[in-house]
């Protein structure tokens, strides 16, 4: 199997399955605009945006997940359930919410739609259940709204509701 | 990493002390459960305008298997979208069918009967006299029954609580324009000729008639199943829209030959849809009559029950419509006033 080489910004150096660095997009681009395609173990793929250890937690995601069948179409109208975490992601994604926003980043600049998708969806089970102000909290954001902003968000979202 | 930034342009952007780019930002809220997404608006200033951008509601429909492509481009374009979209998305108010028990598969519940004329309304499963109903994936229960009608007229009627079906005032001023669509089946016997008559009408709180259309039809014996349709169309915004609460959704039959038994109209499939309208499209269909007074419509279907009286009535009317309602000067709006008991 053909390798190659990921490095992060720290600098640490990761060889990776060609077959599974192509999961990622980013990736996928960068090899195909270098022209490299076989055997070229010595290409080095320097990956600023992404830490060694966060780096590390996506290339065992895409390993685990490198037989997963391709993701559907754009047009596929299925209900794509929020709740369906698969166990291993859900152990996989056990970790600080710093580091769960880092692996959200990297899938994102890596563009890895699988791993996006269940980080997004992990973080989006967390504000499930939630009241304005605990969300606020979760995620150290400031309420921005005067007294009266949120007197009228109050009643504008009141329309949509049947009681 | 966040000390980089001015606090009060990236709030809300910065999750946890990590900037979010936008694209990923909308992704993540759109994977946030129906139940929650309005709480959302209430967080801060950028998620508030993350939810009223079509991005975002082209995002949460995909994960909630709804057709984004189904959505007509002027729902999306208006300044209150997100109204329109959320209740789209919570109540599925463009995809479904807001009459319960539509042919009559649990009886007579949730229709009240008007009227019960010559040998009185009945369910028939399967209907007789008359070819099965035409497949339709939509009804694929394998369940057909219908209600029929006898020689004097049988009048039923459904009140849609437009709230509980997630069509509330605001959304609905919303919605401006659009139109209800009824459209049930209605099967002609291959040996008695048959009339109908299919009100659409919105009911106020005190159960006054707002705005209303009604369509009607005569057939001759052996028609078959035919798809009827009325529609309501409300353009502009009505008076009393503020007060509106019910869809009443009124079906009326009788057989034509004057015969004992049960060989009026058939009624199956009874679905009242909702639709929004292309500024095109409203260019180009009829705005319903708004009425003003109260009145219950069983004496007039009693006494008449077809539309010739209602054509025949209403303009009479016109005179003290515009004066008791001057203030009111829509010249796009039929209004007339019927001094008889309607509604």
């Amino acid at each position: 199997m053909p390798v190659v080489r990921l490095q992060s910004v720290d600098g640490e150096v990761f060889p990776v399955d060609v077959e599974i660095a192509r999961m990622s997009f980013a990736i996928r681009n960068m090899l195909d605009d270098l022209g490299v395609q076989d055997n070229d173990a010595e290409e080095v793929i320097p990956l600023p945006n992404v830490t060694g250890p966060i780096l590390r937690k996506v290339i065992e995601w895409c390993t685990h997940h490198k037989d997963d069948p391709p993701p559907p179409e754009e047009d596929d109208t299925r209900e794509k359930r929020t709740d369906d975490i698969p166990a291993w992601d859900q152990e996989f994604l056990r970790v600080d919410q710093a580091v769960l926003f880092d692996i959200i980043l990297a899938a994102n600049y890596l563009d890895i739609k699988g791993l996006l998708d269940v980080t997004c969806k992990t973080v989006a089970n967390m504000i499930k259940g939630k009241t304005p102000e605990e969300i606020r909290k979760l995620f150290n954001i400031k309420n921005d709204f005067t007294p009266a902003e949120e007197e009228q968000i109050r009643k504008e979202n009141e329309w949509c509701e049947e009681k | 990493m966040s000390d980089q930034f001015d606090q009060s342009s990236v709030n809300g952007f910065i999750l946890c002390g990590k900037f979010i780019p936008e694209t990923a930002l909308e992704i993540l809220l759109s994977f946030v459960p129906v139940s929650d997404i309005l709480k959302l608006r209430r967080v801060c200033q950028l998620w508030k305008d993350i939810v009223s951008r079509r991005s975002f509601w082209k995002e949460a429909f995909e994960r909630n298997g709804l057709n984004w492509k189904a959505i007509p481009n002027n729902v999306k374009e208006k300044e209150d979208a997100w109204i329109v979209l959320f209740c789209a998305l919570k109540h599925r108010i463009f995809t479904k069918n807001f009459v319960r028990n539509h042919s009559g598969e649990a009886q007579f519940t949730h229709w009240e009967k008007l009227q019960d004329g010559g040998d009185r309304i009945i369910i028939e499963s399967p209907p007789g006299g008359i070819s099965p109903l035409p497949i339709n994936p939509d009804y694929a229960s394998g369940i057909e029954s219908a209600f029929v009608t006898s020689y004097g007229w049988s009048t039923i009627r459904q009140k849609i609580d437009l709230k509980e079906a997630g069509l509330t005032p605001e959304v609905m001023k919303a919605m401006i324009p659009f139109q209800f669509v009824c459209t049930p089946m209605v099967g002609i016997r291959f040996d008695c000729a048959a009339m109908y008559c299919i009100c659409l009408c919105l009911l106020d709180n005190k159960g006054k008639a707002v705005i209303y259309n009604i369509s009607d039809g005569v057939h001759q014996a052996g028609e078959n199943w035919i798809q009827a349709c009325c529609t309501l169309n409300v353009l502009q915004e009505p008076q009393h829209i503020k007060k509106v609460r019910h869809l009443a959704v009124i079906i009326s039959g009788k057989d034509n030959q004057f015969w004992a038994g049960h060989y009026g109209p058939k009624f199956s499939r009874i679905s009242v849809t909702a639709k929004c309208l292309t500024s095109e499209e409203a260019e180009t269909v009829e705005p319903h009559r708004i009425h003003v007074r109260n009145q219950a419509v069983s004496d007039l279907f009693s006494m008449y029950g077809r539309r010739d009286f209602w054509n025949e009535m209403l303009p009479n009317a016109e005179a003290e419509a515009e004066e008791e309602e001057s203030e009111e000067s829509d010249d796009r709006v039929q209004r007339r006033t019927l001094n008889c008991s309607l509604f």
